[in-house]
């Protein structure tokens, strides 16, 4: 399954955050958060390190979201965290995936 | 003279149960294993701290005053991460059934990539808060 990731780190950031976890998905940069107003998962206030990794301040971050896009970019999942200590768990991605492509 | 009963233990034993549950939940977060209830987490948190203060209430001395701090600050510390956890959500501007909605940004090494390159084939689109 390929995946495209967005959140708001420089381009620079997104290539030493790569080299730690070795993920291949396409990464990408929204500093702006214009593709996450584009999906409207704009979350305003989020205190969270600044934007070099300095003092944490409260900030404007996507809200973690997880979209399934079939092949013909049809929308056929999602997931919203309700909590930011909380990611879309592996075993609930892949059943998801199973149910939805089946 | 050190009091080895009741306080030191209880100083010992809330230091052991904070810390025996920061390896619990940091080993779940770091696995992407934390379930959205975490009822058993906030409750040895919240016994942590409980602990601790009894203990340092009890008059524990260096020995227990100690550890009790540590593991009554930890216990108290989680769970005011945890009161401030919530995260807001919004009805995204995509649905079930409807399409995905195309755009441009720059990859990792700033060039451009569209998203509907990516037809043909299903993927995942994740928005994430960063790396740190």
């Amino acid at each position: 399954m390929r995946i495209v990731t967005l959140c708001v780190d420089s381009p620079a950031q997104i290539r030493a955050g790569r080299a730690k976890h070795g993920a291949r998905a396409v990464m990408l940069s929204d500093t702006e958060l214009a593709v996450t107003d584009l999906y409207n998962l704009r979350n305003p206030t989020n205190f969270a390190p600044g934007k070099d990794g300095g003092v944490p301040t409260f900030r404007a971050l996507p809200i973690p979201t997880t979209i399934l896009v079939d092949a013909q970019g049809v929308v056929r999942w999602i997931d919203q965290s309700t909590d930011y200590q909380v990611r879309s768990d592996p075993e609930r991605v892949r059943a998801a995936l199973n149910a939805a492509l089946a | 003279m050190i009091s080895l009963w009741p306080a030191t233990l209880l100083g010992f034993a809330a230091l052991a149960l904070a810390l025996a549950n920061a390896a619990w939940f940091f080993g779940r977060m770091q696995r992407v294993a934390l379930p959205q209830n975490r009822i058993a987490h906030d409750g040895l948190w919240a016994a942590a701290l409980a602990l601790g203060v009894l203990a340092l209430a009890s008059g524990a001395g260096w020995l227990g005053g100690v550890p009790a701090a540590l593991g009554a600050t930890l216990g108290g510390i989680m769970l005011l991460m945890r009161l401030g956890s919530a995260q807001a959500t919004n009805a995204p501007a995509v649905t079930i059934g409807g399409r995905v909605l195309d755009f441009t940004a720059p990859d990792e090494n700033a060039a451009p990539f569209t998203l509907s390159s990516m037809a043909g084939k299903p993927f995942l689109l994740k928005f994430f808060r960063g790396h740190w």
